[in-house]
C-alpha cells in the first residue's frame, strides 16, 4: 500500500466513523427514548423514512457486497432466488407486519417470543423460542463482523489485519448501540443504508465502463461470449456455474431466506418499532421493488461483471474490492466503506435484538414481574458480553459470509409456524404443537447443518421448516388448543381497530 | 379478496420456478435489446410482483393497518 494512498484510506475511515458517531451519539441519541426498556429496544416510534432505511440496511448486510455477487460470479443466475425471496418477505410484511405493529402496542412487546407467549401461553414458548434465536443469531453476527475485517484486511493489503478489522467494527458499533439502543441504531442505519446503495450503483458504473464494451449492450454480449452457463438455470456439475442452482437448492434458499428473513428478530421487531400500522404497510409496498431494482439487479450486474472484467480470485466474496483495486483503487476505499455500512448496520440491528431476547426474554423466564431497570442494566452487560464473543468467534470461526447467513435465516425460519398458527390456522393451533414443532425444527436445521448435509438436495433449514411444520400440524391435532377467551382476549385489538370492519 | 391475493402471490412463485422445468424458458434468446431472455424474463416476473404489492399495499380491504382509532384522532387534531 502507498504512502498517500495509505493516508487517504485512514483519512476516509476516520471520517466515515466519526460520521457514524455524531449522527449515533448526537442526532440519533434520545434520552427520554432510551430510559425505559421499550424504548431502548423499540424507539419511541419511527416514522417512514428512517424505518425505511434501517429495516432496508439491517435485512442487507455485508452479504450485499460479498456473499451476493459472490454468489452470482461463482454459481451464476441462480442466485435470482435472493432477489425473488425478497418479495415473499414484504409479502407478509405487509400482511401480517401491521397485526404485529398493532399487538406490540397494546401489550407493550418487545421480543418476539413475547408475542409468542402472550397468545400461546405456558412457560416453555419463550425460552425455547428465544434459544432458537439467539443460537441463530451468532452466525449472522459473526459474518458481519467477519466481512467487515475481510474487507478491511484487503483494502489496506494486510495493515489492517482481519482481526483488528473485526475489532474496530464491533468497538464503533458496540459505542452507539450501548448508549441508544434502536434509535441510535436506526438513525446511524439511515445513513449506511443511503450510502451503500450509491457505493454500489457507482461500482457498477464503473465495471461496465471498464469491460472495454459500448455500455451494457457489449457487456452482456462479452458475458455470454465468456460464461453463457451463468445465464441459465442448471448446468452441468463441471459447468461454469458448478450446476449449484438446482431447483431443489432455489426452492429450498426460497423458502428458508423468505421465512427467515421475515421471522429474524431484528426484522419482525421493525414492525414492532413503527409509528403506525400504515408506516409498516407502506415500508411492505415499496420495500420489495427497492431491493429487486435499486439492490439486487447491481448486485447481479457486479457478481456478473467479475467474468467479463476477467477477475480472478480465489474468495469470490472478495470479488467486488479485488475489482475496484484493480481497476479503481481509490473507488476501493468507498467499497469497503460501502461494506462496512452493510456489515455494521446488520451487526448494531443483530445486538439490539440479542439483548432484548437474553434481558427479556430471559429475565422474564427467570423472573416473571422483572423491573425495567434490571432488563436495561442486563442489557448493558449483554450488549459487552456478546460483542466479545462474536469477535473472537468471528476470528476463528471465519467461514463464507452466504454460509453463515443461510444457517442463521433456516433458524429463523422455524418461527414460521408458530407465527402462522397465531394469525391464520387459529381455531387449531396449541402450544404444544408450536413449541414441538419449534424444537424439531431448531433440531434437524442444527443437525444437518453440522454435518454439512443437503439430503435429497435440499438445504438443512428446508427439512427443519418442512419437518417443524408436519409436527405442528399433527401436535395441534392432538392436544388442546388455545383457550379461545384467551386468544379472543389477546388479539382483540385487531378486531377493535382494525380498518378493514369498518370500510 | 385475500384469497385471491394469497392466489396471485401462489402465481409469482410458480413463474419464479418455471424455467427449471420448462427449457425454453431457460434459454438466451430471445433478448430485449441487451438483455438476455433468463434475465429480463425474471425481472418481468418481479416487476409484475412488485407493482401488485404496492397496490396490496394501498388498500385496506387487503392488507389491514390496524389503526382505526389513531386515524381518527388525527383527524380530530
Amino acid at each position: 500500500m502507498g504512502t498517500t494512498y495509505g493516508i487517504v484510506v485512514f483519512v476516509v475511515l476516520a471520517l466515515f466513523t466519526a460520521f457514524e458517531l455524531y449522527v449515533g451519539l448526537g442526532i440519533g441519541y434520545d434520552k427520554k427514548v432510551v430510559s425505559s426498556s421499550r424504548g431502548f429496544f423499540i424507539g419511541g416510534g419511527t416514522g417512514f423514512f428512517i424505518l425505511f432505511f434501517t429495516t432496508a440496511a439491517t435485512w442487507f448486510s455485508t452479504w450485499l457486497y460479498m456473499g451476493a455477487p459472490g454468489s452470482f460470479y461463482k454459481n451464476g443466475i441462480g442466485w435470482i432466488a435472493g432477489a425473488a425471496w425478497q418479495l415473499l418477505i414484504v409479502f407478509l410484511m405487509g400482511n401480517w407486519g401491521p397485526k404485529v405493529w398493532r399487538l406490540g402496542r397494546d401489550h407493550q412487546l418487545i421480543t418476539p417470543s413475547d408475542m409468542l407467549e402472550g397468545y400461546y401461553g405456558g412457560k416453555a414458548i419463550r425460552p425455547v423460542h428465544a434459544t432458537g434465536e439467539l443460537i441463530f443469531c451468532f452466525p449472522t453476527l459473526m459474518a458481519q463482523i467477519a466481512g467487515c475485517g475481510v474487507a478491511l484486511d484487503a483494502l489496506t493489503r494486510g495493515v489492517i489485519p482481519m482481526w483488528a478489522g473485526c475489532i474496530y467494527a464491533a468497538a464503533v458499533v458496540g459505542i452507539y448501540v450501548y448508549f441508544g439502543g434502536f434509535r441510535s441504531q436506526a438513525w446511524v442505519d439511515t445513513m449506511q443504508g443511503i450510502l451503500f446503495s450509491v457505493i454500489m450503483w457507482v461500482t457498477v458504473i464503473i465495471m461496465v465502463k471498464n469491460s472495454g464494451q459500448a455500455g451494457l449492450t457489449g457487456f452482456f454480449a462479452e458475458l455470454e461470449r465468456t460464461g453463457s452457463d451463468l445465464l441459465r438455470y442448471v448446468t452441468k456439475p463441471d459447468g461454469l456455474n458448478n450446476g449449484y442452482w438446482t431447483w431443489k437448492m432455489y426452492l429450498s434458499f426460497w423458502i428458508i431466506q423468505a421465512l427467515g428473513g421475515f421471522c429474524a428478530p431484528y426484522v419482525f421487531q421493525r414492525s414492532y418499532a413503527a409509528k403506525d400500522g400504515k408506516t409498516v404497510r407502506r415500508i411492505a409496498g415499496l420495500l420489495g421493488a427497492y431491493y429487486v431494482f435499486i439492490l439486487m439487479a447491481a448486485v447481479m450486474l457486479i457478481g456478473f461483471g467479475g467474468h467479463v472484467l476477467g477477475i480472478e480470485t480465489a474468495n469470490a466474496d472478495n470479488i467486488m474490492v479485488v475489482a475496484m483495486n484493480k481497476y479503481a483503487p481509490y473507488w476501493a476505499i468507498f467499497v469497503v466503506i460501502g461494506i462496512l455500512c452493510a456489515g455494521m448496520s446488520t451487526v448494531s440491528s443483530i445486538l439490539v435484538s440479542a439483548t432484548s431476547i437474553v434481558s427479556v426474554d430471559y429475565g422474564r423466564s427467570i423472573k416473571k414481574d422483572i423491573s425495567d431497570e434490571s432488563i436495561r442494566k442486563i442489557s448493558k452487560i449483554a450488549i459487552l458480553g456478546m460483542l466479545v464473543l462474536a469477535v473472537i468467534l468471528s476470528i476463528v470461526g471465519y467461514s463464507s459470509i452466504a454460509i453463515l447467513i443461510n444457517t442463521a435465516l433456516a433458524g429463523f425460519a422455524q418461527s414460521f409456524w408458530a407465527i402462522f398458527g397465531m394469525f391464520v390456522w387459529r381455531k387449531h393451533a396449541t402450544k404444544e404443537g408450536a413449541v414441538s414443532g419449534l424444537v424439531v425444527g431448531l433440531v434437524i436445521t442444527l443437525v444437518l447443518t453440522a454435518m454439512s448435509k443437503n439430503l435429497l438436495g435440499f438445504a438443512p433449514g428446508f427439512w427443519g421448516v418442512v419437518c417443524n411444520g408436519i409436527v405442528f400440524f399433527v401436535v395441534s391435532l392432538l392436544t388442546k388448543p388455545v383457550d379461545p377467551a384467551h386468544a379472543e382476549e389477546f388479539l382483540s385489538p385487531l378486531v377493535k381497530h382494525s380498518v378493514r370492519n369498518r370500510t | 379478496m385475500k384469497k385471491i391475493v394469497q392466489w396471485l402471490f401462489a402465481v409469482y412463485w410458480i413463474l419464479c420456478m418455471l424455467p427449471y422445468f420448462i427449457p425454453g424458458l431457460n434459454q438466451l434468446e430471445p433478448h430485449i435489446g441487451f438483455i438476455p431472455f433468463t434475465v429480463w424474463y425474471i425481472f418481468l416476473v418481479m416487476t409484475g410482483c412488485s407493482v401488485m404489492i404496492y397496490i396490496f399495499s394501498k388498500s385496506d380491504s387487503i392488507w389491514d393497518t390496524y389503526d382505526y382509532e389513531e386515524n381518527a384522532d388525527a383527524e380530530n387534531k
